[in-house]
């Protein structure tokens, strides 16, 4: 028998019962649905990780201040008293020679007023290197140089919500701002980076209210902003204020930040094995510093991505199997429902093998169309949890693909032994049925 | 083998059915031969064993012993494709309760031996067959639409449409008023004579007289075999009967 008029037979064998066919198709309709709803889904997250990630930079590591308490707090007052400072941004940048840059960050407390008004933002003091190793561009005038750096100068560089917020999108630049009760002039605006909404892999802040001034003269001329456990006891808390107002030469200042960039996302694990090696001498043991490298994180993500997929996987195959024996179920009773036509076909010349081949391809048929629907549920379960818990999801035309094969094979796996049974029915004894 | 004019040669055929733990001797050494263009009736009482042999000669069944040769060629030891291909193209089946797919529509029917077979076969080939048995104006009526006699003879259109060897008919005119079996024992004559070879299993011995030679089968056996004498002609008993719709008066 034609492969073709055996499809069409079963196609006008669906269309002569709907509603038992729709049922039939339920099943696969909901695991394929489910599987490209899934498969969207972990896209979009994967996406969504690579991006944020990418924005720190998978070639970089970064080093922050952590804060000790208890113990450990009060044997750092002996031997590092200043956490992570300059001093370590200077001796890395000077003894470390496979790193391409060295960007030390400070974050400074200061009330920031433009015009009379408060405006909301933090400000940070860093290098020239800052907007490079930080990917971020600027929109308007310039970045901070070396010079601004060296003369400590009092210019800055504002995010663009500061603009927004403060110079009502006005020329920004030559216009003057106060910081505590210095002023600023503003030589550049960054470029606004969006963040994309959704799980966050990495937190990043919003980098659009950032005020950046020239490091040295964040350490200059502010308090250091130290995210440090307030010590419980009086004499400690003291000694703690009293070192924040000390004006020690500029390399023993405390830092919030290092970022070391190698310039190749495979070097990252060993800068930062050197680089905490370096470190962990200049703080005589004391590990008042973190070592965090992106590159990692993205490791990490990707393996939470595996794990995603292996449940995801498992769940999509239950519903497949559940599927697919509601399948056999209901072509086995058919297939008795039918003994007549199958014995009217076989006596006019049909074989065991078109008989079987005939049930075959409507189990085909069926599993294929349900295996389309379910993709059209599942494009649209995946338009609609981007629209509603704001995930955001990638429908591939390889998911799409790869689910239509997965129907089909689970049409071919529980078509079979209902097509053997058809294949095995007696015309005769059929005929004589009545 | 030759075979000479002869369609159907059958030798010492025998056919057992295992039944639980007893074994029924449906057939117990059948020998028969029939000519080309013959019309034959099988006659015999229930459960003599008229269905079981024609099952054999119609290839859907195979003989627990014996011998049997369709035109020539071996078919009891043939496999299921080989079996399936001569049904296809050597045997026309006519079934009491017509047998027809509900769903089709006459042409349709007519058309479902051309899926399974191996040679093209024009186009037409189905209303050709359809105008034999005089219902081309039926083709694209389904089974439901149509009375018993014209169902009939749509499964007989059918039947002819891979212009078959023999046809083998079982109770043709079992499930119909008179008027309407002798007009499907009229279509089965006017085949006959255009040279078709037509086997009938009938209870019916007036269905039986419209044949040129009736087989009697008891218990699984032949009992006698012999040509009709007075052979009747369905057109003059159809001339002698009541019109339709006078039958009730
Ligand atoms: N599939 C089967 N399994 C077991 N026994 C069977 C089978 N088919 C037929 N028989 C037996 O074989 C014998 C012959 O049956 P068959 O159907 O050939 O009779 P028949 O002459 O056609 O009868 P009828 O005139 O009632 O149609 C019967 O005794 C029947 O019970
Ligand atoms: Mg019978």
């Amino acid at each position: 028998m034609k492969i073709w008029s055996a499809i069409l037979t079963g196609i006008s064998e669906l269309m002569a019962h709907k509603l038992r066919s729709l049922l039939t198709m339920l099943g696969v309709i909901f695991g394929i649905a489910s599987v490209i709803a899934m498969v969207s889904i972990g896209a979009g997250a994967r996406q969504e990780a690579l991006e944020q990630i990418r924005l720190l930079g998978v070639d970089v590591v970064h080093i922050n201040r952590k804060s000790l308490t208890g113990d450990l707090a009060l044997k750092a007052q002996q031997d590092s008293p200043q956490g992570l400072t300059y001093g370590d941004a200077l001796a890395l940048k000077k003894f470390y020679s496979s790193a391409q840059r060295v960007v030390p960050v400070c974050r400074v407390f200061g009330e920031v007023r433009a015009r009379g008004q408060g405006v909301p933002s933090k400000v940070f003091g860093t290098t020239a290197d800052y907007p490079i190793v930080a990917r971020l561009d600027i929109t308007e005038g310039r970045f901070i140089d070396e010079h601004d750096v060296e003369s400590r100068a009092h210019v800055c560089v504002i995010g663009s919500e500061i603009k927004r917020t403060a110079f009502f999108l006005e020329n920004a630049t030559g216009r003057t701002l106060k910081i505590g009760n210095q002023e600023f002039v503003v030589i550049g605006v960054m470029e606004e980076r969006s963040l994309a909404g959704g799980r966050k892999v990495v937190s990043l802040r919003d980098i659009n209210e950032d005020i950046y001034i020239p490091i040295t003269a964040a350490m200059d001329e502010f308090q250091i902003y130290v995210e440090q456990a307030i010590p419980s006891d009086y004499r400690t808390f003291r000694q703690l204020l009293a070192r924040l107002r000390e004006r020690p030469p500029l390399e023993k200042r405390p830092i919030t930040q290092i970022i070391l960039q190698v310039g190749d996302q495979r070097e990252t694990w060993e800068a930062a094995r050197v680089a905490s090696r370096m470190l962990e001498q200049r703080h005589k043991g004391i590990v008042d510093y973190e070592v965090a490298i992106p590159a990692e994180l993205l490791r990490q993500s990707q393996q939470t991505q595996r794990i995603f997929n292996i449940v995801m996987g498992a769940i999509a195959s239950i519903s497949l199997v559940v599927g697919g024996i509601g399948i056999m179920n209901i072509m086995l009773a058919t297939v008795s429902a039918r003994a007549r036509e199958i014995g009217i076909r076989r006596c006019v010349g049909a074989s065991r093998a078109d008989i079987a081949r005939q049930f075959l391809l409507e189990c085909l048929v069926i599993t294929s169309i349900g295996g389309l629907l379910g993709i059209a549920l599942g494009v649209e379960m995946a338009r609609l949890i981007s629209g509603y818990a704001k995930w955001r999801t990638i429908v591939s035309g390889q998911a799409i693909l790869l689910s239509l094969i997965v129907a089909m094979t689970t049409g071919i796996v529980f078509g079979l032994y209902p097509a053997v049974r058809a294949a095995k029915i007696e015309p005769m004894e059929a005929l004589r049925a009545e | 083998m030759s075979h000479d004019g002869r369609v159907v040669v059958t030798e010492d055929l025998k056919k057992d059915y295992l039944a639980g733990a007893v074994t029924v001797h449906a057939l117990r050494g059948v020998s028969v031969d029939i000519d080309q263009g013959e019309m034959v009736a099988i006659m015999g009482p229930s459960g003599s064993g008229k269905t079981t042999l024609l099952n054999l000669l119609g290839c859907v069944d195979r003989p627990s012993g014996g011998h049997y040769w369709l035109e020539g060629e071996d078919v009891s030891q043939m496999g299921d494709r080989a079996l399936s291909r001569m049904r296809n193209e050597k045997i026309g089946f006519v079934f009491q309760t017509f047998n027809l797919l509900p769903r089709l529509n006459a042409a349709d029917n007519v058309r479902l031996p051309l899926l399974y077979s191996y040679h093209r076969r024009p186009r037409q080939a189905p209303l050709e067959a359809l105008k034999r048995v005089g219902l081309a104006d039926r083709a694209h009526h389904r089974p439901s639409q149509l009375s018993g006699g014209e169902q009939q003879r749509v499964a007989i259109a059918r039947a002819l449409v891979m212009q078959p060897t023999i046809l083998l008919a079982d109770e043709p005119t079992g499930n119909l008023d008179s008027r309407s079996g002798e007009e499907i024992m009229l279509v089965f004559q006017r085949l006959n004579r255009e040279g078709m070879t037509i086997l009938i299993v009938t209870h019916d011995s007036n269905v039986a007289q419209h044949t040129s030679r009736i087989v009697h089968v008891f218990d699984g056996q032949i009992t006698s075999d012999g040509p009709v004498e007075r052979r009747l002609l369905a057109e003059e008993v159809l001339r002698s009967m009541p019109k339709r719709g006078a039958e009730s008066e």
